[in-house]
Parts: structure tokens; sequence; C-alpha cells
């Protein structure tokens, strides 16, 4: 399943054998787990492959700490934090906080008005000139691009950031001599952002929406499927966030959301790669160590209530038919988490899964489908999904109907012994593969404890496989399947278009 | 879109310490001397590459065979696309689809073929303990593909279902059509598989495919992983035979049409409300001398994400779009330049002037000393990148050896990046860039726009729906 990741830039894991059959679960990694008096947590794993190193740094906080008319705030401090500090970037810092304020000032006064139920056209109009005009006042002080340069120049790689509902990732790989590189740029980014250019970055970030959201059949159907699934918790809201929050996004609230989620203590950082994790540390110690502990605000967001009647919408588009399907699941740290992966794989792993062989091939009715265990994220109570494109000439509603009986005999038959062994199988080797990659293991690690609490989280999960039996399988799928908890998004053409399709 | 192809060999890496930021102690020399694998040619003609790994016991390997897309008969665009999708998933003659399946998933190991433009491309991973049977699928597979009646048909319909969908998106729109209305309709180059070219093929088309361009000859193969290099090569001796296959003929690319075109603008109309936009002009092919200088060259304009003259202008300064770049494909005989933005309807025509402007630019004045370094040492910096997996280093020496790159390609790399001069960048930007004749290719929503696209020249208009 494809999880539509807002990223800053485009885009752009060892052990013992193993013999499947009798599956065996890949020792941990020797991860080096440490976690600075200030709380900052740092997980390194050397890995002397080659001379590169991965750093991936998650917040643990996303999309779902928006606040209701500021969606998308999460995401857009992701953009804005990589326009520099107190010193780079900046000419000179002081005489730029004067400028940036008059931005700052002629920028709210825009929102307010902007706000009202009948915006005057022509103050709004001059307060545009007039932002304008500010941001170019305050662009004498700027040297543009330059913390992206820093990295850039050495060689860095993999340069990005995303914005998940329940974290925040920052990552970059560097060759390993550059780890200093990575310290000090890092530890001074994280306590001085200095956020200029705020309503420029603020409309990269509406042309990001409208690419992903409004001009994307799949983040159409995406966003309209969230917003009926949930009702009461945030993942209502595509982390992107609504057009006019963006829109009613300042400069102040973006710092206040720094202020209120970046401290150290709410971070995870992963180190991967051609270090010495003694030396790393030190490194963390004399460059992160003094940044102050924050409090960090409790967890206190809606809680979804149960789900009684399945919930229908349809999103019109200029494509071709699709549909979603997804079943509200218990909490990630439930005992029955193992038997919902075990039900993924069943469906939908490889040519021999249920769905491509009995949907794709067998009655040729879909020409994709694909599963996934925990939509929007893992961290609240999310969906089991399904997402499949019909495939001509037959319907969204007899695809439906294909997929209900699949389910339907999975929750009276359960899976077979052969099923669930190369559901097994294939997971260990998957870890094994996930081994060989910088990058995918930082990602891992860090996510992992991030979102879920725990780095360990994918061998454990895996080792939690090999116990699960047949009986747990058909037990899960009968109280994760239950209709009344189901929503179902279709996306179907315009109807004028519909009729007057002449593909072939 | 860079067409650096993953880069090997005896390399030995000695970054200087560079020009640090403010505040940083000199960075220590980075020393690397990635291993290199080993060559051999069997008698049977095939090429194999290899690379022990002992860390963790799997083996992955990839493969190129040649033949490709360009080479479709043209009645039956989409042919070799069919027999790629199909070598693997319609079984083969020991292995029915459905006992292969079963065999390998349950193994979890896999075995694909996939189709390219100018190679076939093939591959394997398994544990190391699996080698064996693994192995013997994937060699029957390569020379002896079933094409089984009813899987071809399940992949020839996920194919007709693709070109339904293929007015989905709007990129993908922009990038498929404006490279067709470049090249023309008619061309290798340009052309696209349509319902009738994709029906017509037959499974006799299929078979007759493959016999033309798959035997132990036309396939080179890259191993990495859990394994002994000599065992390794008997076993492939094994289950390829040793008797020497006919010679790979030198495949004749099909001719590009001429350039430079005609300046030529194209709007397709679709109600949404961020417009794809796409520039296009011919390039250059492969083994060009300007090589060089135009990737440094590219790689200021828009090849370089976050800091490139686009990004910077376009995305960061103007807030125009998310996302703003240039890139360029180098093939055997012809090539492709590319420049693409993403923005609202309101402002299509501001974006693609400031393309313009950039491209002008980069034209008319030498790019400046601090440019041309953070150029230089970012493809320098990150040259290690290409070599951090043992199936990544042994992979690219086999892709570089069939495209026909020099042996000392990678050794020379760096010297040759760093040689490049600022006016080695304007002379390839005067050279190569004629934005008077790029053409532009938008989709979106033409009610909403500031200006209409006029400007640009005369626009060709067109539905997504059926028109296209």
């Amino acid at each position: 399943m494809k999880i539509l990741l807002l990223l800053i830039g485009l885009a752009c894991a060892q052990g013992t054998p193993t013999s499947p059959g009798a599956s065996s679960v890949p020792p941990l990694p020797p991860v080096v787990d440490v976690t600075l008096k200030n709380g900052m947590r740092f997980l390194i794993l050397e890995r002397h492959v080659s001379p590169t190193v991965a750093f991936h740094t998650a917040y643990q906080v996303g999309a779902v700490y928006d606040v209701p008319g500021k969606t998308g705030l999460a995401h857009l401090f992701e953009h804005m934090i990589f326009k520099g500090t107190k010193t780079i970037n900046t000419k000179d810092y002081k005489s730029e906080a004067k400028a940036m304020d008059r931005v700052e000032q002629v920028g709210k006064e825009l929102i307010l008005e902007q706000a009202k139920r009948q915006p005057d056209p022509e103050r709004v109009k001059k307060l545009r000139e007039e932002l304008e005009a500010a941001q170019k006042d305050a662009d004498q002080y700027i040297v543009p691009d330059e913390y992206e340069r820093l990295y850039t120049q050495q060689g860095g790689t993999h340069f990005n950031a995303f914005t998940a509902e329940d974290e925040t990732a920052y990552i970059v790989s560097l060759p390993s001599n550059k780890v200093d590189l990575w310290m000090t740029v890092e530890a001074d980014r994280f306590r001085n952002p200095v956020l200029r250019e705020f309503y420029r970055e603020r409309n990269v970030v509406m042309e990001e929406r409208r690419m992903n959201y409004e001009s994307a059949p799949e983040g159409a159907m995406w966003s309209a499927f969230l917003a009926s699934a949930f009702v009461a918790h945030p993942y209502h809201n595509e982390g992107i966030g609504w057009m006019s929050d963006i829109a009613h996004i300042s400069r102040t609230d973006t710092e206040e959301f720094f202020k209120k989620y970046y401290g150290p203590n709410n971070a995870v950082v992963s180190i991967v790669g051609d270090v010495d994790a003694k030396k790393i540390i030190e490194q963390a110690r004399a460059k992160f160590e003094d940044i102050p502990t924050r409090p960090v605000p409790p967890d206190l967001l809606s809680v979804e209530p149960e789900q009684k009647g399945e919930r229908r919408t349809t999103v019109r588009f200029e494509a071709q038919p699709r549909l979603l399907i997804g079943w509200k699941k218990k909490d990630y740290h439930d005992k029955d988490q193992a038997a919902i992966e075990m039900i993924d794989g069943i469906l939908s792993m490889g040519r021999t899964s249920r769905f491509y062989k009995n949907l794709v091939e067998g009655k040729k009715l879909a020409a994709s489908i694909e599963t996934s265990t925990d939509e929007p994220g893992r961290k609240f109570p999310g969906v089991f999904i399904v997402e499949a494109a019909p495939r001509h000439p037959a319907t969204p509603q007899q695809l439906e109907a294909a997929i209900y009986e699949e389910i339907d005999r999975l929750k009276k038959e359960g899976p077979t012994e052969w099923e669930m062994e190369k559901v097994r199988n294939n997971e260990v080797v998957g870890l094994l593969h996930a081994l060989d990659s910088n990058e995918g293991l930082a990602g891992r690690l860090a996510d992992d404890q991030a979102v879920v609490g725990d780095w360990r989280d994918s061998w454990e999960l895996v080792a939690k496989l090999e116990k699960v039996t047949p009986d747990d399988v058909k037990r899960v799928a009968s109280e994760l399947f239950e209709p009344d908890h189901r929503t179902v998004a279709y996306l179907l053409a315009p109807e004028r278009s519909a009729k007057a399709e002449v593909k072939p | 879109v860079k067409s650096f192809i993953a880069l090997a060999l005896a390399l030995a890496f000695v970054a200087p310490a560079s020009a640090n930021p403010p505040k940083l102690a000199p960075f220590p020399p980075l020393e690397f001397h990635p291993p290199k694998g080993v060559r051999v040619a069997l008698a049977n003609g095939m090429l194999l590459y290899l690379l022990e790994d002992h860390s963790v016991p799997l083996i992955r390997a990839s493969a190129l065979i040649r033949t490709g897309g360009v080479y479709d008969p043209e009645g039956k665009i989409g042919l070799a696309d069919l027999a790629g999708r199909t070598m693997r998933s319609g079984g083969s003659q020991k292995y029915p689809a459905d006992k292969m399946n079963e065999l390998l998933e349950h193994l979890a190991a896999s075995v694909e073929t996939g189709m390219g433009l100018e190679s076939g491309s093939a591959g394997f991973s398994c544990l190391s303990k699996d080698l064996d049977q693994t192995l013997d699928v994937f060699a029957d597979v390569l020379l002896h593909p079933a094409f089984e009646k009813e899987k071809v048909e399940v992949e020839r319909n996920k194919f007709l279902e693709a070109l339904r969908r293929r007015d989905d998106d709007p990129r993908e729109i922009a990038r498929r059509e404006s490279r067709r209305m470049l090249f023309g309709a008619g061309s290798p180059w340009g052309w696209r598989a349509e319902a009738s070219t994709v029906k017509a093929v037959t499974i006799e088309d299929l078979k007759a495919f493959h016999a033309k361009y798959y035997r132990p000859s036309t396939i080179s193969v890259a191993v990495a992983g859990d394994f002994d290099a000599d065992t390794l090569i008997a076993k492939f001796k094994k289950a390829f035979g040793e008797s020497p296959s006919a010679e790979a003929k030198k495949l004749e690319a099909p001719p590009a049409p001429p350039g430079p075109a005609a300046r030529k603008v194209y709007l397709v109309d679709k109600p949404i409300t961020q417009a794809a936009v796409r520039m296009v002009q011919f390039g250059f092919p492969r083994h060009d001398p300007d090589h060089f200088a135009y990737e440094v060259m590219n790689d200021i304009l828009g090849g370089n994400p976050f800091i490139s003259r686009l990004f910077s202008e376009v995305r960061s300064r103007q807030g125009l779009a998310y996302y703003a770049g240039s890139g360029f494909s180098e093939w055997t005989d012809t090539g492709m330049i590319m420049a693409a933005a993403g923005t609202k309807n309101e402002t299509v025509v501001t974006t693609v002037s400031a393309i313009e402007k950039q491209i002008e630019r980069m034209k008319n004045a030498p790019v400046t000393p601090e440019e041309l370094k953070v150029a230089e040492d970012s493809i320098a910096n990150s040259f290690v990148f290409n070599f951090t997996t043992p199936s990544q280093i042994i992979s690219q020496r086999m892709s570089l050896d069939y495209y026909g790159y020099p042996a000392d390609w990678l050794e020379t790399y760096i010297s040759k990046i760093r040689a490049v001069t600022a006016a080695d960048v304007q002379r390839v930007a005067q050279r190569r860039l004629t934005p008077d004749s790029m053409l532009i290719y938008v989709v979106g929503d033409p009610k909403a726009f500031e200006k209409p696209l006029d400007e640009f020249g005369t626009v060709t208009k067109l539905k997504a729906e059926g028109a296209l």
C-alpha cells in the first residue's frame, strides 16, 4: 500500500542463516541505545560495508497534533526547518529579524482579512503587495539555500524529510568522514531555527497539496476516505491539511508549534553506517545534551467512538474507477496484531495470495489489489485497508462483492498451513533483505521507536508470527471484518464523461 | 532524472579536505577501495559478474539481455513489454506457472523478468541454501519460457487496463506525450503501445521474440551475496549449458528524427487545480564527449534537488511549484533534455517563463565559480554512494559493460567532473539547449490560466478523454 508521504523534496537493513520451513527469526542487530540526560534518544548501529552513514531523526509529533482550523501545521513546520538558523542562511540575523517582523505583521493582517466573511478585495490586494514588498526587503539579509548547500556540497544524499500522522522525520546520508557536519548543523537547526521566507514556502506547500490530493486520483480518494472513516480522531484529516487551513497558518503559529513539540526529549535519532558508536555518543553529548528538556504536551486527542454502521463515500474525478475499503481495527499493541499481519500476507502477498489468485487471475475482476494493516498510522487505532482497481469491464461494485466473498471464506475456513508458512518465511527473509541498507535500517529503527515505542518491533513481530495459529486467523478475521465497522470509498468519473468514454 | 547509470572497479577514493562550512574542523580524508568482483565469460557466451559477500545468507542477481522495446515491429508495439511481463509469469518448460509461484514464494525467493527501452531485464533473489533450486528456475525462465495462454491473457489484460488508466495522472500524461510529440508517434523513441497493438501480439509472436533475442550469449548476469565464486560459475555452466550460442548481434537502434524541431505548444484540458508543465527537446546519445560538462551544467540548472537554479528560483524564491527541475536521458543514438514543474493554473505562464529564463541565463552567462565548485563537489563527494551494497557494485559494473562504457569509466569519473570549467558549462549550454524550439506540454485547466499560452507559440489543444 502506498501511503502518500508528505516529503519536503521529491522523491525521491545482519543475521544468521535461517531455514524456511522452520523459519527462525534473525537475531536483533547490535543497536547501541543511549538516552542523553535531556531525554534525546540515540540508536546507533555500526555497519562498515561502505564509508557512508545514514541519519534519521524522528520527532514524536505528526499531523494528528494539528488543531482544528490549522490542519497542516506539523507538515508546514517540517518544510520551514529547512530555512536555516540564526547563523545559517543569513548575512545579519539581527537586521533580518526586524525585517521578518514586518513580514509577519502584514502576513497576519492578510490572514485576518482573508478569513472575514466578506474580505475587502482592495485591502487584500494592498496587503498582498505589502507582504511581497516586506519579503523583498527581508531578502537582502538572506543567503539563499545555504543549509541545503552544506549537505549537498559535502556529498549528502537521500536528503529529505516527511510528515506522517504520528511522526515527523528528517533524513540525510553522508560520507562517513562528515559526521561532524551533521552533528553541528542539526544541533543548531533544532535549537535555533529561523522560519524565514515563511509565506513563500506556504505557497509551495499549497502546490504540494494540489499535486498530491487535488490533481491525483489516489490522493483525492484517500482524503475522502479518511474524512469519512474517522469522525472524531484527527486521523480524519489528511496530514497536508485543508487548503483554507494552510492559508490561515502564520509564522507565529508555526514557531509556537516548534516550541511545544520539538523538545530533545521528543526525538529519536538513529545513526546507521560506518561509525564508531562510542565516538558518536561523545559527539552527541557534546552537541545536543545541553538543549533544555521541554515538557511534552499530553495526548489529549479525541478518541474515535465505535463505528455503528457501514459508511460509503464517492469522489468524482476524471479518471478510471478505484475503490478503498477500510475496517476499524484495535490498537497496534493488541495481542492479535500478529494475526492481522498474517491475514494481510494471506490476502495479498505475491502471486499465490488469495486476492491475486482469485480476483486478478481467476475471476479477472481486478487490475491491482493491495492490503495494508495500519492506516493512516500505528500510534492510534487505525484501519485495515484493501485498495483495488477494477479491470474493465468489471465494476467497482462487482469487485467489492468479490472481495467480501474472499474475506468471508477466510472467516469460515481459516487459512491453510502452507499459506501461513509462506507468510512466516517471507517475513523472516524480508528482515534479512532489510539489513542491506543503512537508510532502510535507520528508518525502521527510528520510526518504530518513535511511533510504536520500540525499535525492536520488526524482529518481535516476526517472532510473534510464529505463534499465530489457524484458529487465531479465523477468529481475528471474523472480528476485524465486521461490516458495520467498514468504510468504503469509490473514485468514479464524473457522470458525463463516464458516458462519453471513448477509450479502447 | 539523471541518466547517471549506477557506476565500479579498482577505485580508491581519497577525498581531500575541502572547504568547510564555518566553525568545522577539516574533514578527515575518506579512503575507500570498493571491491570490484570478477567478470567471467563462459564458453556459451554468457557474461557473469560476481561479488561474494557473506554478511547475510542471501544471494541477489540481476541480468541484462540484448533486446528492448525500441526494436518492436510497428504494428505490434508492446510486444517486447508483454514478453518481459510474461516470460516469468507465464511459467517455463519445467515449471508450470502456478507451480513456480508456489515453489518460489514458499522459499521466499523470487525470479522476475522485465523490459526496458534498450535492454531486457531479469533477476533473482534467494536464501543461499536455496540457490540450486532458484537458479534452476531462473535458467528455465530465460531459456525455455512457456508463455502459458491463460497467464499471458492475465498480463495482456493488466497491460490493457494500464493503457485505459494512462490519462488518470496529469504528470504521467505530460511525461509520456511530450516525448511522443517530440520524437513523433511513429518513432520508437516516442511511440506508445495502443490497445490494438497489444491485442495484435500472439503467443507465437512472444515465442518468436524469445527465440530471436534470448540465448546465453545475449545475457549478462551480475550476482552478489553468500556464495563461492568458483562453485557458482560451475552451477551457471550446468544451468545454462556449455556449448557456444550464436554470438549476440549488435542491435541497430532505430534512428531518431532530425532535430531541432520548431517550437510547438500542446495543451491538454483537464479539470485539475495544478497544471503539469513539461518542456522537452532533443538531447545527445550516451558516450558523447559533452557528457561530463553537461552533467555539471544540469546539476546547476535543475538536476540538484534543493539548490539548483530551477528549484531555488521557481520553488524556494517564487513559491510557484512543489517540484521544479531538469534532467536528461542518453540512449544509443539519441537523447532527450527536459525540464518540468507543477504549478496552480493561475501561474502557468509565469512558471513556463521562469523556466525559460533560467535556460536562457545558462546560455547567456557563465556560472559563478561558487556554483561550479558546489556542483563538482556535490557530484564528487556523493560518488561513494554508488558503492554502498555488493549488489549495487556488481550490477553497475555489468551495466556499464552492457552499454559499452570504457573500462576506466569509474576510475576517471571524478577527475573528468573536476576538469569541467565554467567555460565548458556555458559551451555545452549554448550547444545543447535550444529554448526557442523546446516543445512545451501543459496539462491543466486553461479557464484558470492567468494568460493564454499563445505567447509561447501556436497552441494545439487536446482533450484528455480519448483524444490523446
